[in-house]
């Protein structure tokens, strides 16, 4: 909201700068987002008179000017045609430096000498564009400095308003403020008006139905009036203010409720049938044109304002076409009203409509005050122009008590604040608010608050409303006391994830975090790779692009997109991961979200390797990273079976990772369909963990003998058909006997030279006894029982070199 | 007839030379076998003089014994020096470049994001606080009418809402960490002390806005909690995060779900205060909200507000790493360049 400091000291003639005023506020809760001079940068430019004009001789589009600032004339060469002679105007003379940074200098323009510029309102600073030079009213001074004479010496605030302080939307209500800053009086502007004319209630009538949503309606009568334009300085400030000046009763409302916050609205009584008003709502739906043109569709129950036939107005959000002030009205029944918040932000909403008037409604619009505004209206346009008020008002609900009691104790809010607060300081700032204090027995108070402080409700808005107004700065800083904190199972989460992603790093890939909705469009089209059911999903209800309808069920596609972008900045070794959650529907609680770890390794294997690097990853790289990641996260035992139910996988180069009898995760290479469908051309693997079905508590180690008794080492090399699983004949050979501690897969191939469907395998196995040294013929029994089991049980071949 | 010990004196001379400039090892060995070895040209003289008399035999042996044992020596020396240089000329080729690349893997980068709200977590868990999460598909009452945000009320306007298609309507994307206030203190009775991380969702998106970002939200309940211990706590947060010297200011401000509010700003780490783009030339940037919450929210989770005090505070991951690294774009963060990412 824009506060000209001007208008700001006819409320409150504070001794405070702009400067002064912007930090006040702000400390105290009103933020003051900006403070600006309006007449910066217009020290150089006065106000002059054309003499006389004429054309340029050498340029059609140029005209010729002698003007004069009461001392000199200058010619001045002008691009601009909407002047004449006689016209009085905005003149930068030679040295003057504009707001716009323009420095004017003396000039030869095609020829002919300028000694200065007429100014543009965009020149000056006042507008985005401007069709012409700034042309002042005749009256105005010439020779006296621009600034002032245009009612730009002034200073322009912008205010952020809390959702809470509806009463600080207005010029009163930011005064009001700062009064209760410093301790200033808050003055109440003059609204004394003498009603002459016939009585209000023979030529107008209201009534309010529905009055729990309207609880009070003030309205007055004025006849014999003429629109026309309002005074200048009026249409000057509304413009500062962002409004657009119309005619004298349009601004005149737009004028009070930037001044009081209170919306009006003023009815062509001759256009109201019957000359009647009446509040209530609106019992079906109808189509109804608002003052803006727009045909409305309103839902029953809505609050309307009707006249003797229908709908007039959209009660507390907009009036409508067919009573709107014309050029011709010269009957004008002005209203003020208070309507109930809730009912007007759900008009508004339901409408995809606000207003000023439904913004402030909205927040809450002091019930007190209608009568006064609606006389204060009418004060001021008698100082604009002639009519009659209609003798007396409708003022329905203003007998009513708007003014709240609530209890306080100043010892709780030295309980909540952690300052002491003396009863005299208590009640020096409530009475700065203009609360009344009634200190009773105990430390028990009564505080009457006026009816625009809609959000002192509580002891505990009071508590704010104190220590806000003594200073945030003036409370001390002490250390909260420490109850026992607890552990929980967060932190080890916490830790657990962090561990695994600096594991990550430290393996070479780095971390993404991608959004967790995806596009529903591109999750459908390639629905079929990616295993997606449209019906599984979970759909945002307003997603705010395409690209991000749906929430994600697995972390694949970003991490894909993640590749596809970094190819095309031209890199080729991406491994990249991500902690965050999938989500999906389930039968149990309608829908889960469940954290993961996944991973993307694109490229060779070992990147930045100088030698032997250049080998591209393969299943392996990745299944290793998926292995590591489950033992650092304590996930024991788990075991890798072929994947039957990840379509996004390559179903011959990827597995499934099973623990007590859950799938706990996927690794494998990425299809290649969708591969090409992002224009990838390598091969990427990838891997996704469900993290919180991996974690397991720690298993504490427990500790074994060191064996005394040297090991022996057999190697063995065995072709087998490709089908047989090596990890299942290294465990069984592992169950053999207690001797063999161990054994590692040295080498692994196929190729012409062992025939087709066969691969060769060797292993080293270490054996090892706990309780003597192995003899020959020990190891040698061993080894026999090992040839065995790989021949007859896995149609292994021993191969002899 | 020279005398003949300068007859070998001279031959000793000879040899001398024959080994100071051998090039090679071999040059060496050839010099021996010329001059002092079995054959060579002292032994042959030796031979010569058997027919002396014993008396000149003795001298001329003495003579040649001597001359001997320098030529071993010099030979030894050369030796020495002929074998270090060819080991330097061997190492010269074997030498490793200590410029090269050692052989790791190369390391990954850290997202800032995770990295900042890490140091976050870790600095409130050392000040006590513990690790709380929760969904982020969240029920409307959860992120709003549990927080003193009822329906139809203004403040739901602070945060645009994403809205989840679902029958009955009444699921979110929750809009800020704050639900999980509500979560926790319905399962736990004071004290609690918490700080719950996470990432938010609102229906905004430009170069400050992303519509998916990050809140670490924290808050403390107890019999005697004040304002004056969340100044305190936040204070020492600060500092721990922004380091020394780097004043704070709490300005009153409005959340639904706390009051009294506030706001906290640091000390511009751009400009120190005089004024610049970052700050928008009012020497203060806005890191975080908190307050004391609100007793309306007690009343939702069964909490006697005349017996427990707590506040409340939350602050936006993005907004304190934008400010760390001096990045200007949010979106920088969602689109996971490496080029971005490595910077990290």
């Amino acid at each position: 909201m824009k506060v000209p400091c001007s208008w700001l000291r006819e409320f409150v003639d504070t001794r405070l700068s702009p400067r002064e005023i912007q930090d006040a506020l702000t400390m105290a809760g009103v933020e003051v987002s900006s403070c600006r001079y309006l007449g910066e940068g217009m020290e150089d430019v006065v106000v002059a008179r054309i003499l006389d004009m004429g054309p340029h001789p050498s340029a059609e589009k140029l005209s010729l000017c002698r003007v004069t600032d009461g001392r000199g004339e200058y010619r001045i060469v002008c691009g601009a045609r909407n002047m004449a002679a006689g016209d009085v105007v905005a003149l930068a003379r030679v040295g003057a430096k504009l707001p716009n940074g323009v420095q004017i200098g003396k000039a030869k323009i095609r020829g002919q000498v300028s000694e200065g510029m007429l100014c543009s309102e965009q020149e000056l600073g006042m507008a985005e564009e401007s069709p012409g030079i700034l042309i002042l009213p005749p009256e105005t001074e010439v020779g006296t400095p621009l600034a002032p004479a245009i009612g730009m010496a002034d200073w322009l605030l912008t205010v952020e308003i809390t959702p809470n302080r509806g009463d600080c939307l207005s010029v009163q209500g930011v005064a009001r403020e700062v009064a209760a800053i410093t301790g200033e009086k808050v003055v109440l502007p003059e609204a004394a008006i003498a009603g002459t004319g016939l009585p209000i209630g023979e030529i107008a009538s209201v009534m309010v139905t529905d009055t729990d949503l309207c609880p009070r309606y003030s309205a007055r009568v004025i006849t014999d009036v003429t629109i026309a334009p309002s005074p200048l300085p009026i249409q000057r400030r509304l413009a500062l203010c962002g409004v657009r000046p119309i005619n004298n009763i349009v601004d005149l409302t737009n004028y009070l409720l930037l001044e009081l916050g209170q919306p009006m609205h003023a009815f062509d009584l001759d256009r109201l049938a019957l000359h009647r008003i009446d509040v209530r709502k609106s019992g079906i739906a109808r189509r109804f044109t608002t003052l803006d043109g727009t045909a409305r569709e309103i839902l029953p129950g809505m609050l309307l304002i009707w006249d003797g036939e229908g709908p007039v107005a959209v009660a507390g959000v907009m009036g409508g076409e067919n009573t709107e002030v014309l050029p011709t009205t010269r009957r004008v029944l002005f209203e003020s009203a208070h309507f109930s918040p809730a009912s007007i932000r759900v008009t508004g909403r339901r409408l995809g409509l606000s207003t000023e008037s439904s913004y402030r409604f909205e927040r809450g619009v002091d019930p007190s005050g209608t009568m006064y505004a609606v006389d204060r209206a009418i004060h001021l346009l008698a100082g604009w122009s002639g009519f009659t008020i209609a003798t007396g008002s409708f003022d329905i609900g203003g007998d009513r008590e708007y003014r709240r009691v609530v209890p306080f104790r100043p010892a709780r809010a030295e309980r909540v604040i952690g300052r002491k607060y003396s009863d005299r300081e208590c009640a020096e700032v409530l009475a700065r608010l203009g609360f009344s204090v009634a200190e009773g027995a105990e430390g028990k108070w009564k505080v009457t608050v006026p009816a625009h402080r809609f959000d002192i409700e509580r002891e505990i808005d009071l508590v704010e409303e104190l220590a806000r107004l003594s200073g945030y700065d003036t409370i001390p800083t002490t250390y909260p006391e420490s109850g026992a904190p607890e552990f929980s199972p967060d932190d080890r989460f916490v830790a657990e994830v962090e561990r695994a992603s600096e594991f990550l790093r430290m393996g070479g890939f780095s971390q993404a975090i991608n959004f967790s909705f995806v596009s529903g469009k591109e999750w459908e089209k390639h629905a079929s790779l990616l295993g997606f059911q449209p019906s599984d999903a979970i759909m945002l209800a307003n997603p705010i692009s395409e690209d991000t309808t749906m929430m994600r069920p697995h972390l694949l596609m970003g991490l894909l997109h993640n590749v596809e972008g970094g190819i095309r900045r031209f890199q080729d070794d991406l491994w990249i991961f991500e902690a965050g959650k999938a989500f999906g529907k389930s039968l149990v609680e309608g829908h889960f979200e469940e954290p993961r770890l996944a991973f993307v390794m694109y490229g060779r294997r070992m990147a930045g390797n100088w030698s032997g690097g250049s080998a591209p990853v393969d299943f392996y790289d990745a299944k290793g990273v998926a292995e590591s990641i489950l033992l650092l996260l304590g996930c024991e035992p788990f075991h890798f079976m072929p994947a039957v139910s990840r379509p996004f996988l390559d179903p011959g180069k990827s597995s499934e990772i099973g623990k007590d009898g859950a799938v706990i995760g996927w690794v494998g290479a990425v299809r290649r369909e969708l591969l090409s469908a992002l224009e990838i051309p390598g091969a990427a693997y990838y891997g996704e963990i469900r993290i919180q079905a991996a974690l397991s508590f720690p298993r504490t180690p427990q500790f074994r003998a060191i064996p005394r008794y040297p090991p022996a080492t057999r190697d063995f090399a065995c072709i087998f058909p490709v089908s047989v699983p090596v990890g299942d004949v290294l465990a069984m050979v592992r169950e053999l006997t207690p001797e063999i501690r161990d054994t590692e897969v040295f080498d692994v191939f196929t190729g012409e030279k062992i025939g087709a469907g066969r691969k060769s395998v060797a292993f080293r196995v270490r054996i090892q006894a706990e309780d003597r040294t192995l003899t020959d013929a020990d190891v040698h029994s061993i080894h026999t029982k090992i040839v065995n089991l790989l021949e007859n049980r896995f149609g292994g071949k021993i191969r002899t070199s | 007839m020279p005398g003949t010990t300068e007859q070998i004196a001279l031959l000793a001379e000879e040899g001398l030379r024959a080994i100071s400039s051998a090039k090679t090892e071999s040059d060496l060995l050839d010099a021996k076998g010329r001059y002092f070895g079995k054959k060579g040209a002292i032994s042959e003289f030796l031979k010569g003089v058997a027919s002396l008399a014993l008396e000149e035999r003795k001298r001329v042996g003495a003579a040649a014994n001597e001359a001997r044992t320098n030529l071993e020596a010099a030979f030894a020396r050369r030796l020495e020096e002929i074998r270090e240089k060819e080991r330097r000329a061997r190492e010269g080729f074997d030498r490793v470049d200590v410029t090269l690349p050692g052989r790791a893997p190369a390391i990954g980068h850290r997202h800032p994001i995770s990295r900042t709200l890490t140091e976050i977590i870790a600095i409130f868990q050392r000040l006590g606080f513990s690790v709380r999460g929760g969904p982020e598909i969240e029920k409307d009452y959860y992120n709003f009418e549990a927080l003193n945000i009822p329906k139809d009320h203004p403040a739901r306007d602070m945060q645009d809402t994403f809205y989840i298609d679902w029958p009955g309507g009444d699921l979110v994307l929750r809009t800020h960490t704050s639900p999980i206030q509500i979560r926790t203190m319905e399962t736990m009775s004071p004290p609690v002390r918490v700080i719950a991380p996470g990432a938010v969702y609102r229906c905004d998106s430009d170069v400050t806005h992303s519509p998916m970002f990050h809140q670490v939200e924290g808050f403390a309940v107890d019999r005697s909690i004040t304002m004056a211990d969340l100044k305190g706590l936040l204070t020492e947060f600060c500092r721990m995060m922004f380091g020394e010297g780097k004043p704070l200011r709490f300005r009153p401000s409005f959340f639904p779900f706390t009051e009294p509010s506030a706001e906290v700003d640091i000390r511009c780490v751009n400009c120190g205060g005089s004024g610049c783009r970052v700050c928008k030339d009012s020497g203060w940037l806005e890191i975080l909200g908190c307050g004391m919450i609100d007793p309306a929210v007690y009343g939702f989770v069964g909490y006697d507000p005349e017996e427990y005090t707590g506040f409340a505070f939350g602050m936006g991951v993005e907004r304190i790493a934008m400010l760390r690294h001096g990045i200007s774009d949010i979106r920088l963060f969602f689109e996971n360049d490496l080029r971005f990412l490595s910077q990290f």
